[in-house]
């Protein structure tokens, strides 16, 4: 609790109104100036005790969609699963939710300030109420991945700014904007990229879906060793229940740019949702990353909202019986279509731009312009 | 040269927007004006001040974001001298009724100032203008009531600085009503018990402490004029004389001719006579000497020996009164606003003309010790 340059005014006033009563001996002037100290030293007991138990909490409080935002097409039994109160996609606006709560009863004034996705944001308010007080601040279309809240500090002081204290929070992750994304399988079939390459895998109905962590009740016989190794915990084979399709979906390690990135996304998630919405399953995997096996929309969208991922991983991706490329032209890229390939999947590939990519495999060319 | 002045140059003040702050800021000013009104008997002026100072509130608020236009300026500078020439008029010829000018003055001063209330400064300008007007009705306030009044004006205050503090921070005039509460009941009773605890220094006046004008009239010479009804007087045009007839006494009355505030109880005399025959008290000696409206003490007689210290007494006429410094003797020095005075033979001082309803002068005397030892160690009573 520091005190401002109001209480040197203050201090100030006291000493003229001291001045000016000892020398006209109005003694009304010397019962004026002592309300004036005893207010400022009220204000210090007060700024004290309002600054103990307020405490931030930042969130997105709604989201307004923007046309052409996934969220339109979305199903209601899909929305409730996603993320609360809705989820934000690219381009989507949304309102940032400042809220302050009091643990000991109201507290007043208090103020919040500090920086969201590079917007510099303060709320303040004259009462915290027990139930606590928030503020909705609009927010403009949003990039893909993780909006940080950085900076953020909260300041009490006296009703009269005589004594402010500024106590600083940890930086934290307000929302994952998602990639939009949409149906591409009718583009497929339009442009015949659904043609070919089919061949039947052995052992398809009991494929191997990928691995999660032990749990109790797991059949030992299940339990994946050598992973268990790299992990240092346990960890088991999860497979897929027969005649569901499971959809590799492999992205470059290191897209050459944001918009590319965003792109790729874009479509992985595309490719992903019509997998997904037909009953299937999905792994994502970016070389050096973990594999993301998932039936859940929200969390593949969660995956590619933070791609590229700048977490290692030696993992290596489990292979179904379809595998698609998203890339921009990598080598790895073009490595894994082979491997595939090796293993009998069935094997498409979508490059971003313009770089040169000869595989053995249909081969989609989008550039970074949505939609496709 | 230019860096000079700008070094010198105040920081710029923010535009104050808290209509509540500035809300504080009228009510301020509306108070300082009820005190005027309820203990300086003044009436006229406080009431059009009052009116205009809202309308100047609303349309300050209202352009607070606007640039100040020219020609306004040029009008409200050519108001303020208007109300510079009143207050002359008024202390100098009582052309308005000579009732205090200077409170009359500071009201004006709000109310036109009131029309260019951008700034936060402008409004502290404002607060400081009224506590002026406080300061002027605490000179006349002699009951516990007045403490009311200035606790509302202290209030105000405060409720500006809450108003002013929360609108910095974007926040709406809200606040724990409680706390709040409990905090300024406990620092207006905090207050109260140091004032009544603690003692309260006595300052010399380093300058004339009454905010007032001289008068420009001389000393006219010797007509006789009887001035007051209470007795029968003979004198000059101030109204002072050098006898009075006892035969002639008239009746007295109950209204107060003079507000004092002084420093410690004392006797008060006036004019002095020496010689008493047939009925009559007379002046037998008749010479004088003229000196400054200021008197300090280096021009005065030495102070008298075994004094306990000085102190000091604004008086405040209330009725037509003779030209004569009514004050506890011996003095230390005097002040009174008017072109010359005159001290005659027995230490009296007298001013050139009548004193008018309004007028105020200070003096600083000495408190003689009147303890028996002093007075038996005198010379003349040996």
């Amino acid at each position: 609790m520091v005190p401002t340059a109001r209480v040197l005014g203050a201090l100030v006033l006291f000493l003229v109104l001291e001045w000016y009563a000892a020398t006209s001996q109005v003694p009304w002037l010397f019962l004026l100036a002592l309300w004036v100290v005893a207010v400022v030293l009220a204000a210090a007991v007060y700024a004290a005790w309002n600054r103990r138990g307020v405490t931030l909490h930042l969130g997105v409080g709604d989201a307004r969609p923007a046309p052409g935002s996934p969220v339109e097409a979305l199903p209601d039994h899909v929305l409730r699963a996603g993320p609360m109160p809705a989820p934000v996609f690219e381009g989507d606006g949304f309102g940032l939710e400042v809220a302050l709560r009091s643990r000991r009863g109201t507290r007043g004034p208090v103020w919040a300030q500090g920086t969201v996705g590079g917007e510099r944001i303060v709320a303040a308010t004259g009462l915290v109420s027990a139930d606590g007080w928030s503020r909705v601040r609009s927010m403009s279309a949003a990039r893909r991945g993780a909006i940080g809240a950085t900076g953020w500090s909260v300041g009490t002081s006296d009703p009269f700014g005589f004594f402010r204290g500024v106590e600083k929070t940890p930086d934290e992750e307000v929302v994952v904007v998602l990639p939009k994304f949409a149906s591409v399988s009718g583009l497929r079939q339009s442009r015949e990229l659904d043609a070919s390459v089919a061949a039947t895998r052995a052992g398809s109905g009991n494929e191997l879906f990928g691995i999660r962590e032990y749990r109790p009740g797991d059949s030992l016989r299940r339990i994946h060793w050598r992973s268990s190794a790299k992990r240092g915990e346990l960890v088991v084979r999860e497979y897929e229940p027969p005649g569901v399709q499971t959809l590799t979906i492999v992205l470059d390690r290191d897209p050459p740019s944001t918009d590319i990135a965003d792109q790729m996304a874009r479509i992985a998630a595309s490719e992903a949702w019509d997998c997904l919405r037909d009953g299937g399953r999905v792994v994502l995997w970016a070389p050096g990353t973990e594999p993301l096996p998932s039936r859940d929309i929200w969390s593949v969208l969660e995956w590619l909202a933070r791609y590229p991922s700048t977490a290692s991983s030696p993992a290596e991706p489990v292979i179904g019986q379809d595998l698609v490329t998203v890339t921009a032209g990598n080598q790895e890229a073009a490595d894994t279509i082979e491997l595939a390939r090796s293993r009998g999947a069935r094997v498409r590939a979508w490059v971003v731009g313009d770089a040169r990519f000869d595989v053995d495999a249909p081969v989609e060319r989008v550039g970074t312009a949505w939609p496709i | 040269m230019a860096d000079l002045t700008r070094r010198l140059r105040l920081p710029s003040s923010p535009i104050e927007h808290s209509i509540e702050g500035r809300a504080f800021v009228f009510s301020a000013f509306a108070v300082a004006v009820l005190a005027v009104v309820i203990y300086g008997q003044d009436y006229v002026v406080p009431i059009l001040g009052i009116a205009a100072a809202a309308w100047g509130h609303f349309i300050s608020y209202r352009e607070r974001n606007r640039k100040r236009g020219f020609w306004r300026q040029a009008l409200l500078a050519a108001l303020v001298f208007g109300a510079l020439f009143y207050v002359l008029a008024d202390s100098a010829l009582a052309l308005f009724g000579g009732v205090l000018p200077q409170a009359n003055f500071a009201i004006l001063l709000v109310a036109i100032t009131s029309f260019d209330l951008k700034t936060r400064r402008n409004c502290y300008s404002s607060l400081w203008i009224s506590l002026a007007l406080v300061y002027l009705a605490a000179v006349y306030a002699w009951d516990y009531a007045f403490g009311i009044v200035l606790a509302l004006w202290a209030l105000c205050l405060f409720g500006f600085w809450m108003g002013s503090h929360l609108r910095r921070l974007t926040a709406e005039m809200r606040g724990p009503v409680r706390p709040i509460a409990t905090m300024l009941l406990g620092a207006l009773l905090a207050g109260a018990a140091l004032f009544a605890v603690l003692p309260q220094p006595s300052g010399v006046p380093v300058s004339p402490l009454v905010i007032s004008l001289p008068n420009f009239s001389a000393f006219k010479g010797d007509i006789a004029s009887p001035a007051l009804p209470l007795v029968q007087l003979t004198g000059d045009a101030t109204g002072a004389t050098s006898s009075v007839d006892l035969h002639f006494r008239g009746r007295l009355g109950d209204a107060p001719v003079m507000y004092v505030r002084t420093g410690a109880p004392a006797y008060w005399r006036g004019l002095v006579f020496d010689t008493y025959r047939d009925g009559a008290w007379t002046a037998s000696q008749t010479g004088y000497r003229e000196m400054q409206p200021y008197v300090p003490p280096r021009l005065m007689p030495p102070e008298p020996p075994d004094n306990l210290g000085t102190f000091v007494q604004t008086y405040r006429v209330l009725r037509p009164m003779p030209g004569v410094i009514s004050a506890a003797y011996p003095i230390a020095s005097i002040y009174a606003p008017v072109a010359a005075l005159r001290q005659d033979a027995y230490g009296t001082f007298h001013t050139p003309d009548s004193l008018h309803p309004g007028q105020t002068y200070s003096v600083v005397s000495y408190l003689p010790n009147l303890s028996v030892r002093p007075i038996c160690s005198m010379r003349s009573w040996r």
